[in-house]
């Protein structure tokens, strides 16, 4: 990075460092999607490569929506995020009609678009990010004012987070809450009113949990999973099982047993439990690693960017990946409730493949554009 | 907006966004100690958890092993069958699954729909269900349903031999006959298993497991033969309905060594479906009963005289013209005979004759040579149940029964005691221990034991052992009481019985006879001890009448079965003879199939293809355009046609194979 040696590469690539960890990250998840995934795939589609296939295809598509963005000038999009942002409320909001979205597991969070199964929340992030970092650069002197500040942003974010809480998808609403307020405190929010907007959305997300039972069981599981091993500590019983039984090295690849229907979600939410069985502690640590470096390279990015936009965007951009791929982690590890969320780059998921591929795109733009500007 | 105006916004920003940076890293931290915490302190507890889970240990029952005859036909098998369960719990519809699976298994929908309700993980539909059941099953393709497979025993040739072999119940376990006198045998090893099982159930291998078979139970090989079985029990079913009798029992022995060939016992059941038949249809007479043995016993009366040396050859004994008065009550004799010889009297059945000989022979050497003879003792075969019999010691005779016992009243004999005892007489005088199971094979064919065959003592002479099978083979003589029992054109050794039973109340019956003839055939060259015996013979009683026709028949296919064609003249007889304690298991050189073969294919007769493989047999067969059915393994022993008969068009050869160095 630093050597004179290959600024054209550097350039052209904008940040090769953060390309490398996209890109194995998303390369240990086709390997892991494949193994934790083909017992599920043999037994419901008669082929153990079925999702590995689906999988492959939707990383093809990322890395060229990835190529595309991170070719063309981020600042372009300042211009459209009034039309992404409808178009994504309005994907969102069809996703809740009945007969046009299509439920899974008691949720409407699909649309079905031909053979193409699309997740409208995975985009409202990315319109989040984009709509935030437009909105915070443009008026950046206001954003310690609560009114003409904190507020009308605060107003576009619970516009998206509202039907996404109806779905329900109330993992997904609490990321979409925390990019906002973590913007916003990078943007300068005062941290009082931030601390205020917390202390008013507990009892919020309090309701919310105690209001459905079952989220109200995950809490308790979350807290003492041993109390209901067979019911609602389940699934981080298993999936304690398996990192403990991955060891320091793991079982080696395809060799992890509680993919073979102990741990549900093993190819989604708890793709990380499975590779922890496989490729032990150091495969979970490379992971963690390889999520810090695409962390601490994205926060560079920003931090180098030519203009406030920029500067929000890679941030926005960053938090997207990493905030839900260490609340994942954090879940896996029982360190956080269960909540329904998948591992970047690495969980099976077309949408959370090209959303996340995205933002590497918006990084990768950002960062190249700040090296023309050198 | 402040009164306090940032010097550089910027910088603010900075800073914020290093504690974002900030918090990633602390995070990442956090979440690197929680995994080395689950993966490395706690990996043991977890590990150990997740395996009990996965992990069952199993017992895998061995395969129940396989009997099979002298000749490697099976018997008795075990083959899979499936049985049907569901898993309840995984059932989304059961009215109509339950529906569906009662329609493919024939069953009655109600109660299948109440096995499928609920939340249990496991229950059976049907076990052992049919081939075409399973099938059906199959193609309803219902995930909560499945099959696995259970082995059940099998009777391949349902009532043969069912005596002998008896049964195993449900849950493999041998209840009767050899099934229960080897079940430990049969069963085997168990094995305990640690196998692993997915989440559903189903077992899986973990990489660097040891695949093992499944455990085998031993095999037994027979010393039955299965087609001369078959044929014994035909012509015995044969003779018990033809004199509306009540039982019969047959069986054929081979003297020298005391291997049991066949036996039967009429009337037989099905050991597949056993719980059809009543109990006592179970019990293999042939060593579990005894009965009076009648006049047949007079051939040992005849042995006792003979060993004594107390009786000559020409001695007449008056028979007193068919009564005479001991101890107080009169014998009779069927026919009045005046005076005989110890040979006539066995020749005619004379009963004043046989008590007169006893008289002259003294109770305790009677005693003595009966009870050498095998009688009141167990033979020791390897059957189970068997009976010893009843043989009062001598000190307890009075004169009148030991006149009794001298002709076969007040002793009992049991069918395979009578038989083991004539086949003494059969092989110059050595008893031997018969028996049934020729040898025990483990699971892979290797054999593990191998029965010997066990002299039990020599009862005779080889002297008197041959004067007595002279008296045997006149009683077949025009004349004799067994004139009747012919198998031409070999001599026949026997006597014939015809015992009055006992009736309840005491005192013998006039209508309900014991009826056998005993014997042993070639006389100059016994190859096989017979005994046939007819319970309650309706119209004729005699049993030179009613069993000899039997025995003739039983004689014939046994020698068939045996490969003896005709009488064997005296250097073919010292040549056999010569071979007789072949050194064991010498390599037989390769038989080649000889000029005189290939000439005799030429004429369109059958060669002699004994010695011969299977494989140059085949080869044979293949230049002739003929087919070939084989039965047996190892060397040809047995073919039909026999060498020279004329091959027809189309037939095929079927040759008998027997190991070369095998048995009998």
């Amino acid at each position: 990075m630093t050597g004179t040696r290959a600024p054209a590469a550097s350039q052209r690539v904008g940040d090769p460092w953060l390309l490398l960890a996209a890109l194995t990250l998303a390369g240990v998840g086709l390997l892991m999607v494949y193994s934790a995934g083909s017992a599920l795939a043999a037994k419901r589609y008669l082929d153990g490569a079925y999702f590995f296939k689906s999988q492959l295809l939707h990383v093809t598509a990322g890395v060229a929506a990835m190529a595309v963005l991170a070719f063309i000038d981020y600042r372009r999009l300042e211009r459209l995020v009034y039309p992404l942002l409808l178009g994504v409320f309005a994907l969102l909001v069809l996703v809740l009609i009945p007969g046009v979205g299509h439920e899974a597991g008691g949720a409407m969070r699909w649309l079905r678009i031909g053979g193409l199964s699309l997740q409208p929340a995975e985009m409202a992030k990315l319109a989040l990010v984009v709509y935030l970092a437009y909105s915070l650069s443009r008026h950046s002197d206001q954003v310690k004012s609560l009114s003409r500040g904190l507020l009308p942003n605060l107003g576009i974010t619970a516009l998206l987070i509202m039907p996404v809480i109806l779905e329900p998808d109330l993992g997904m609403s609490v990321i979409l809450f925390a990019l906002a307020c973590i913007m916003l405190f990078v943007a300068g929010a005062r941290v009082t009113y931030l601390l205020g907007l917390l202390a008013l959305a507990a009892p919020l997300i309090w309701f919310m949990v105690a209001h459905f039972p079952w989220r109200f069981r995950r809490i308790v599981a979350f807290l003492d999973p041993w109390s209901d091993p067979g019911g609602a500590g389940f699934q981080i019983i298993h999936s304690f099982y398996a990192l403990g039984s991955g060891g320091l090295w793991g079982a080696g690849l395809g060799a992890g047993k509680q993919k073979l229907f102990y741990l549900p979600e093993a190819h989604t939410d708890f793709i990380l439990s499975v590779l922890g069985e496989e490729l032990g502690l150091w495969g979970v640590l490379l992971v963690i690693g390889l999520f810090l470096l695409l962390i601490v390279r994205g926060v560079k990015i920003s931090l180098e960017a030519r203009e406030l936009f920029g500067t929000y965007l890679a941030m926005g951009a960053t938090l997207i990946i990493g905030l839900q791929a260490f609340i994942n982690a954090g879940v896996v590890m029982g360190l956080l409730p269960t909540k329904g969320l998948t591992m970047p780059f690495i969980s099976y998921g077309g949408s959370s493949l090209l959303t996340n591929f995205s933002c590497v795109g918006l990084l990768l733009s950002v960062a190249a554009g700040s090296r023309r500007k050198c | 907006m402040s009164p306090r105006k940032p010097k550089d916004p910027r910088r603010w920003m900075r800073l914020r966004l290093w504690i974002v940076g900030g918090f990633f890293v602390l995070a990442g931290a956090v979440l690197a100690g929680r995994a080395v915490d689950l993966q490395v302190v706690e990996r043991g507890f977890l590990a150990a958890k997740a395996q009990r889970e996965i992990l069952r240990e199993v017992e895998v029952a061995p395969n129940r092993g396989i009997i099979y005859d002298r000749n490697q036909v099976e018997l008795a098998l075990s083959l899979g069958t499936d049985s049907v369960y569901a898993r309840p719990v995984a059932v989304r519809n059961p009215v109509r699954e339950g529906r569906l699976l009662a329609g493919a298994l024939g069953l009655p929908a109600g109660p299948v729909i109440k096995r499928l309700r609920g939340k249990r993980h496991f229950a059976w539909i049907q076990r052992r269900v049919d081939p075409d059941q399973a099938e059906a099953v199959k193609a309803l393709g219902l995930d909560s349903v499945g099959l696995v497979s259970e082995p059940r025993r099998f009777y391949p040739y349902t009532s043969l031999a069912s005596h002998v072999l008896g049964f195993a119940g449900l849950d493999a376990k041998g209840l009767e006959g050899l099934e229960r006198r080897y079940d430990k045998v049969l069963t085997g090893q168990g094995r305990r298993v640690t196998r692993a099982r997915d989440a559903l159930g189903r077992t899986f291998w973990l990489a660097g497991q040891r695949l093992q078979g499944e455990p085998q139970g031993g095999n037994l090989i027979l010393t039955i033969d299965r087609s001369l079985q078959y044929q014994v029990e035909k012509i015995l079913a044969g003779a018990v309905k033809r004199w509306k009798a009540t039982a019969g029992q047959a069986v054929v022995m081979v003297p020298a060594t005391g291997e049991i060939l066949a036996m039967a016992s009429v009337p037989a059941f099905n050991p597949n479906v056993y719980q059809r038949y009543p109990r006592e249809t179970y019990r293999n007479r042939v060593v579990t009963d005894f009965y009076e043995p009648g006049s047949t016993f007079k051939v040992f009366m005849a042995a006792a005289a003979l060993d004594s040396g107390k009786v000559s050859m020409d001695q007449r004994f008056d028979c007193e013209d068919g009564a005479w008065k001991v101890g107080g009550r009169v014998i009779h004799d069927t026919h009045p005979h005046g005076k005989l010889t110890l040979s006539e009297i066995v020749k005619f059945s004379s009963n004043i004759g046989a008590a007169k000989v006893a008289q002259q022979v003294g109770p305790v050497q009677l005693y003595a040579t009966l009870k050498a003879f095998g009688f009141g003792r167990p033979t020791g075969v390897d059957l189970p149940g068997e009976a010893r019999g009843l043989l009062r010691p001598a000190r307890s005779w009075r004169p009148v029964e030991m006149a009794n016992i001298a002709f076969g009243q007040g002793v009992a004999v049991t069918p395979l005691q009578l038989t083991a005892a004539v086949a003494a007489v059969a092989n110059n005088g050595v008893l031997m221990r018969p028996f049934v199971v020729k040898a025990m094979v483990d699971g892979s064919g290797r054999l593990v034991a191998e029965t010997q065959p066990q002299v039990r003592g020599r009862v005779l002479g080889p002297t008197e052992a041959r004067l007595l099978g002279e008296m045997m083979r006149r009683v077949t003589e025009p004349g004799g009481t067994g004139q009747s029992v012919k198998v031409p054109p070999f001599q026949v050794a026997g006597k014939t019985g015809t015992a009055q039973k006992l009736k309840p109340e005491g005192g013998y019956s006039h209508t309900d006879y014991m009826s056998s003839f005993v014997g042993y055939l070639p006389a100059d060259d016994p190859q096989a001890a017979i005994l046939v015996v007819i319970d309650r013979p309706r119209g004729r009683h005699y049993g030179g009448t009613v069993a000899g026709p039997a025995w003739a028949a039983i004689a014939k296919a046994t020698l068939k079965t045996l490969g003896v064609h005709r009488p064997l003249s005296l250097p073919e007889l010292r040549q056999v003879r010569g071979q007789e304690p072949a050194a064991p298991a010498a390599p037989v050189a390769p038989a080649a199939p000889g000029p005189d073969t290939v000439r005799a294919l030429a004429q369109g007769k059958a060669p002699d293809l004994s010695g011969l493989t299977l494989r140059q047999v085949l080869a044979l067969a293949g230049r002739a355009g003929l087919k070939v059915r084989a039965s047996g393994w190892g060397r040809v022993a047995g073919q039909s046609p026999a060498p020279g008969a004329p091959l027809k068009d189309a037939e095929a050869l079927e040759v008998r194979l027997a190991p070369p160095t095998g048995g009998a």
